[in-house]
């Protein structure tokens, strides 16, 4: 039992979001706060940070190999929990799974998780757009069984696994250290949706405040810094890291073709979330 | 329309290594290729995404005898989507089975064709699968085997070691050029300056040289290492495991040796993995 609380999910799920409306709500500053400040804090950090890994190996990173870093996912964690009094929230992408032999989540540190769940047609449009690549090698990648993604630089690499691997792996057994979020359903109703994220994590916040934090992480507030501050979490490939922040825009993007392979691929799983499309069912 | 240049081989026989060195030569890179972005000059033939969408159905409903119906259109969508010749990699072994034929020869240009040592495929593949010895060496003498689909594969019919090789270079033809994985690592020069004779290129030693140094079994190999490559199995700690020829002897049972060298003697013999007198040869 440990003190990390982790905000888990798929890439491109809503898992910013998330971390905005935390740091909206802890800091219940007059104005929204700065999307650069989100990194700092001491509220949330993230799995892959560079910094927790640095203690681990005296080399610099680029001499390190995905096999050294394969192995110090989970000592990276314990430094995670041991450089912060009481809980901190970490951002993370890896399902609940062994790599190489090596966990890629450290149980032994974790005190909880809210793991948020967004509907794959709309994911893999979302994934294409961050990554720079086709819909149709997103809806690839998404269903790669133990996907890790290559290295940017120096950084340390994501283990995504694929979607449905990533979805089991962290909701198959309801518990109370576990809360599920859908992306659409915070969409449709922000409060009370991140109403019952406080309530998970035993936050008495009133009425105004979580409207408050709601607001100030708003789609257009965080899409209006990005444009006038930028987001150092855009990547390369990106207009804009906040794209669009809707449900359901794969009812216009998205094939025939390429909703009947997602859903054969993730059938199961989307369907447990109710993200199956009319006409799809058979 | 275009037609197809393919790369074949029984899996794990230095198709990667193919690959990699088409698009050091043809791109001309100061610096390695991205291993992870092999598919800019080749594609594959079992993206279930091209099955469904030729289908019209979900690719994970399909047979193995349907997808494998499939192959020749997809294989002409594959060609038609190409102005002149495109290489395309396979696994599959040449054969007419299911009543279809695996390799539509209306839309082939050629093939180059990669043949391995067994018993070190045994190895390679082995380690690939995460399966022991006995299993692959019963997979490799198993006739029409198959691959199993996945949510990133279609089936694909590999056949036996046997099959496969016998299948691809019983027929001599000026479309088929044949190397051998050993040449390709011990004599490194000739054997890929056949390769661009073979595809009618006239490539300068320095441009052949740095293609070379760029896709060596150490730069792919540093590659993965230093960023990681998206195609290793999760189970794996590399994909690129040793590149070397005649691991077999200390690594592979001997029993399973001799076991390799009766079901498969007389391709191996024809490719000089085994003397006449069924001895191995040095």
């Amino acid at each position: 039992m440990g003190n990390i609380i982790w905000l888990a999910s798929y890439p491109k799920s809503g898992n910013t979001w998330m971390r905005a409306l935390l740091h909206n709500l802890f800091t219940n500053a007059r104005e929204p706060l700065p999307l650069k400040e989100m990194g700092g804090g001491g509220i949330t950090t993230a799995a892959t940070t560079l910094k927790w890994f640095l203690p681990l190996d005296p080399r610099p990173p680029e001499k390190w190999s995905v096999a050294d870093i394969d192995r110090m996912r989970a000592p990276a964690q314990k430094l995670i929990a041991e450089g912060h009094q009481g809980t901190v929230f970490c951002k993370i992408h890896a399902p609940v799974m062994r790599i190489a032999g090596h966990p890629t989540v450290n149980l032994q540190v974790s005190t909880g998780a809210i793991y948020i769940v967004r509907n794959p047609l709309d994911v893999a449009i979302s994934f294409a757009d961050f990554e720079g690549i086709t819909i149709d090698k997103a809806i690839t990648l998404m269903a790669t069984d133990s996907l890790v993604m290559p290295r940017v630089d120096e950084g340390i690499n994501e283990v995504l696994g694929s979607w449905s691997q990533n979805v089991l792996s962290w909701t198959a057994r309801p518990g109370p250290g576990l809360h599920i979020v859908r992306y659409e359903d915070l969409i449709a109703d922000p409060v009370g949706t991140f109403r019952k994220v406080t309530a998970f994590l035993r936050l008495e916040a009133t009425e105004e405040r979580l409207e408050r934090a709601v607001r100030h992480s708003d789609f257009k507030e965080l899409r209006k810094q990005e444009e006038t501050e930028g987001f150092p979490e855009r990547s390369a490939a990106q207009q804009h890291f906040f794209r669009e922040g809707r449900a359901g825009g794969w009812r216009d993007v998205l094939s025939p073709e390429q909703i009947h392979r997602v859903v054969a691929v993730h059938r199961e799983q989307m369907a447990r979330f109710g993200y199956i499309p009319e006409g799809y069912d058979g | 329309m275009g037609k197809i240049v393919w790369l074949a081989s029984y899996p794990k026989s230095g198709n990667t290594w193919m690959r990699a060195f088409l698009h050091n030569l043809m791109l001309a890179a100061p610096s390695p290729h991205d291993i992870n972005r092999l598919d800019e000059l080749t594609g594959g033939d079992v993206d279930p995404a091209l099955y469904a969408g030729i289908a019209g159905k979900p690719a994970d409903s399909l047979t193995v005898e349907q997808a494998i119906g499939l192959r020749g259109k997809v294989q002409q969508s594959l060609a038609g989507a190409a102005s002149g010749s495109r290489f395309v990699k396979t696994h599959s072994a040449l054969l007419h089975i299911y009543g279809a034929d695996t390799i539509d020869m209306g839309v082939t240009a050629g093939a180059i064709y990669i043949v391995r040592d067994p018993r070190d495929v045994a190895l390679s593949f082995a380690h690939h699968l995460g399966q022991s010895h006995e299993r692959i060496v019963e997979l490799m003498a198993t006739d029409n085997a198959h691959t199993d689909a996945s949510a990133a594969m279609m089936p694909d019919v590999i056949g036996s070691w046997s099959q496969h090789v016998e299948s691809w270079t019983a027929q001599a033809s000026p479309g088929l050029h044949v190397v051998r994985y050993e040449d390709m690592l011990r004599d490194t020069i000739r054997c890929f300056t056949g390769v661009t004779r073979f595809l009618g290129l006239d490539v300068p030693a320095p441009r052949l040289n740095a293609a070379l140094r760029n896709s060596s079994f150490k730069a792919l190999a540093d590659q993965e290492k230093k960023r990681g490559f998206r195609e290793r199995p999760g189970h794996a700690d590399r994909f690129f495991r040793k590149g070397v020829a005649g691991a077999w002897r200390r690594e592979l049972a001997g029993e399973l040796a001799r076991a390799i060298e009766q079901r498969h003697r007389i391709q191996m013999q024809r490719f000089g993995y085994l003397k006449a007198d069924h001895s191995a040869v040095a």
